[in-house]
C-alpha cells in the first residue's frame, strides 16, 4: 500500500519537476513594451511655431511598417519644415511627452529610427533587458547645397546597379521639384528627339519611393535602381542621366526644367577580351565549388544516416527516439506556456461578469494577493490619500505620511523597531516550520516516539480489550443459561 | 494536451453551474465606485506593511506555506482517490 502511495507521490514530483524543467521560460525577451520619445530642448514648441522640425520619416508599428510624410505643414521661405505633432500616430498633444509602440527587430535587437532633426531629442525604450536610449541624427538644419550624383564616377564607368543622388537645399528648402532625367541618345547626334528625356523619376523627399534616409546635413538621399531608370541599357549605346528643377519659366509661360544642377553621361562599355576571359575562369571556377559542395553535400548526408546507427553516436536513433518521447510526454501532459494565465484571466472575467457583485470578494482577494505580490522590500511605508469630497466640500484634503518618520528621528525607537522585525521574521518561519512538522505528521503518522507512544496505547487497549472479552466469555459460559 | 482537456471540461461544468446567476440584478455603480474607491485607497498603500514586516521574508515565508499547502491537500486527494479503488490492502 505504502509501494504505490510512494511510487505516486514520486511520478508526481517528477512531473512536477519535468513541467519546471521543460516548460520554456517568457519568449518575451527583447519584446518591446513601449517607447517614450522625448524632445529635449528648451525651445519653445508652441504649436505653429516654425522653429523647430523633424526631417525623414518614422518607422513604428509592431510587426508592420508604417510610412509617415512629416512634409505636412510646409512653410515657403522657411529652412525647416513645420512638425505636425497632432498627425503623429495619433498624438493630440504636441506639448505633452507621448507614447507608441515601435518597430523592433527581434533578431537583430535593433530599432531602425532613420530620421533628422533640428533639436537634440532622444527616444528611450524599454524591453526585457531594461532601459534604452538612442538618439537620432541631429542637424541644424539644411545648408546650401546643390543636387547632385553620389556615385558619380561608378556611373560615369557604365558599370552600375544603383544612381545615388543627394538633393542638396532641394526638397528640403527649396519648393521647386527636383526630378531624376534618363536620356538616351540612338543616334549619337543632337537630334530634337534625344533631347527629351526618356523617364522623369520625381525625387519628392520622403514620400518618394527612392529615398533611403538623410545624410548629415539633413539632405534628402535617394538610391534609385538602373532597372528603374526607364532605358534599355545595351552595350554601346549612348546615355546620359540628369538632375533637374522644374520650374516656372516666365519666358515661355510654362512649367520646364529651369536648372541641371548635375548631369552625367555614360555609355554601357564593350568588354575586352581580357575581361571574357577573366569572366569564363570564375565561372568555371564558381562551378568546380558547386560541385565540390554538392559531393560534400552528398557525403555528409552518409555520415548523417550511418550516425543514426552508430551507439556511441548523439545521433544514435534509440536517443532520437527517446527524446521523441519525452517530447510527445511533454506535449501530452505539460499545457501550454500561457495556458494557466489565459486561463484564470478568462475564468476571473466571466465571473465577474456573472456575479457580479458575488464575486466583489474573489476579485478584491485577487487583487490583494497581486498587490502584494508587486510589494518591493524597501524601507519606505507611506500612506497617501486624494481628496475626499462631500456636497462639493472637500472633508479630507490630500496627503501623505511616512510612517518610517515616527522613528527616523530617534536611536533608541530605530534600535526596537529593527530587534521588532527580526522577531516578526522569526515567528514567521517559526510558523512555517509549525505548519511543515504538521503536514509531515499527517503524511508520515509523526516522529518515531509519537509512533512508539501509539503503538504501545495500541498494545496495551488490545490486552484491555482481551481482558474484558475473555471476562465476558467466562461471564456468559457462567450465567449464560440464565 | 490531457491537462488542458481536463481544466477546458471543469471550466465548462463550473461555466454551466455559475449560469443561473446571470440573472442577478447589476449592482449600482455608485457603491461600486464607492467599495472601488475604498479598496483602491487600501490597496494602494498596502506598501505601509513595510514598517511591521520584512515583505521579503513575508513573501517567502507565503510561498513555502503554499507549497506545504499544496503537498498536504495533493496527499489527502491521492489518498481519497487510493482508497476508492477496488484493491485489498490486506
Amino acid at each position: 500500500m505504502f509501494i504505490i502511495v510512494f511510487l505516486l507521490l514520486f511520478v508526481i514530483l517528477l512531473i512536477l519537476l519535468l513541467g519546471y524543467v521543460l516548460i520554456p521560460k517568457s519568449s518575451l525577451d527583447g519584446f518591446v513594451n513601449e517607447i517614450k520619445f522625448n524632445i529635449c530642448s528648451t525651445r519653445n514648441l508652441e504649436y505653429g511655431d516654425n522653429k523647430y522640425s523633424v526631417l525623414g520619416y518614422l518607422d513604428f508599428g509592431l510587426g508592420e511598417k508604417y510610412f509617415y510624410n512629416l512634409k505636412n505643414s510646409y512653410k515657403e521661405g522657411s529652412q525647416f519644415y513645420n512638425f505636425d505633432w497632432g498627425n503623429f500616430g495619433g498624438v493630440s498633444n504636441h506639448w505633452e511627452s507621448f507614447f507608441f509602440t515601435g518597430i523592433y527587430d527581434t533578431d537583430k535587437k535593433t530599432f531602425t529610427l532613420p530620421f533628422m532633426t533640428d533639436i537634440p531629442i532622444s527616444i528611450t525604450y524599454t524591453n526585457a533587458e531594461g532601459k534604452h536610449t538612442i538618439k537620432p541624427g541631429y542637424a541644424v538644419g539644411p545648408s546650401v547645397g546643390d543636387p547632385s550624383f553620389s556615385n558619380k564616377d561608378e556611373i560615369a564607368s557604365g558599370k552600375f546597379t544603383k544612381v545615388l543622388v543627394n538633393s542638396g537645399k532641394y526638397n528640403t528648402s527649396v519648393s521647386d521639384p527636383l526630378y531624376l532625367l534618363s536620356f538616351y541618345y540612338p543616334s549619337g547626334s543632337d537630334d530634337f528627339a534625344d533631347l527629351l528625356p526618356r523617364k522623369e523619376i520625381l525625387l519628392n523627399g520622403p514620400s518618394s519611393e527612392y529615398y533611403v534616409g538623410c545624410d548629415s546635413n539633413g539632405y534628402y538621399l535617394y538610391e534609385i535602381p538602373s532597372a528603374a531608370l526607364g532605358i534599355d541599357l545595351v552595350e554601346g549605346n549612348q546615355y546620359e542621366l540628369k538632375l533637374g528643377v522644374l520650374g516656372w519659366i516666365e519666358e515661355f509661360n510654362q512649367n520646364g526644367y529651369i536648372k541641371y544642377p548635375d548631369s552625367v553621361k555614360f555609355a554601357i562599355g564593350t568588354v575586352s577580351a581580357e575581361e571574357k576571359e577573366q569572366e569564363y575562369r570564375d565561372k568555371q571556377l564558381e562551378i568546380q565549388k558547386e560541385q565540390a559542395e554538392t559531393n560534400k553535400g552528398i557525403w555528409d548526408s552518409l555520415k548523417e544516416v550511418l550516425s543514426y546507427l552508430n551507439p556511441f553516436s548523439e545521433n544514435f536513433f534509440v536517443y532520437k527516439l527517446i527524446e521523441l518521447l519525452i517530447e510527445g510526454l511533454k506535449s501530452l501532459f505539460v499545457p501550454s506556456e500561457d495556458f494557466f494565465t489565459n486561463w484564470f484571466q478568462d475564468l476571473n472575467d466571466y465571473f465577474s461578469d456573472v456575479l457580479g457583485i458575488l464575486y466583489y470578494p474573489f476579485d478584491l482577494l485577487v487583487k490583494f494577493f497581486t498587490r502584494i505580490g508587486e510589494l518591493e522590500d524597501t524601507r519606505s511605508a507611506v500612506i497617501s490619500w486624494n481628496n475626499f469630497d462631500f456636497m462639493g466640500a472637500t472633508l479630507i484634503k490630500a496627503g501623505s505620511y511616512d510612517l518610517y518618520s515616527l522613528i527616523d528621528n530617534n536611536e533608541t525607537f530605530k534600535n526596537i523597531h529593527s530587534i521588532y522585525l527580526i522577531f516578526t521574521d522569526i515567528i514567521l518561519w517559526l510558523g512555517v516550520i509549525f505548519l511543515g512538522s504538521n503536514c509531515l505528521r499527517t503524511i508520515f503518522g509523526g516522529m518515531i516516539g509519537e509512533a512508539v507512544d501509539v503503538s504501545t496505547e495500541n498494545e496495551r487497549g488490545y490486552q484491555n480489550y482481551s481482558r474484558q472479552a475473555s471476562y465476558r466469555k467466562r461471564y456468559k459460559e457462567e450465567h449464560g443459561k440464565k | 494536451m490531457i491537462v488542458e482537456l481536463i481544466v477546458n471540461l471543469i471550466t465548462i461544468v463550473i461555466k454551466l453551474l455559475a449560469t443561473p446567476f446571470s440573472i442577478l440584478p447589476d449592482v449600482p455603480d455608485g457603491l461600486v465606485s464607492a467599495m472601488d474607491y475604498f479598496f483602491n485607497l487600501l490597496f494602494s498603500n498596502l506598501g505601509f506593511l513595510n514598517f511591521f514586516v520584512n515583505i521579503g521574508t513575508l513573501k517567502a515565508v507565503a510561498l513555502v506555506a503554499i507549497a506545504i499547502w499544496t503537498l498536504d491537500n495533493s496527499y489527502h486527494f491521492i489518498m481519497w482517490i487510493i482508497r476508492k479503488l477496488p484493491i485489498s490492502t490486506d
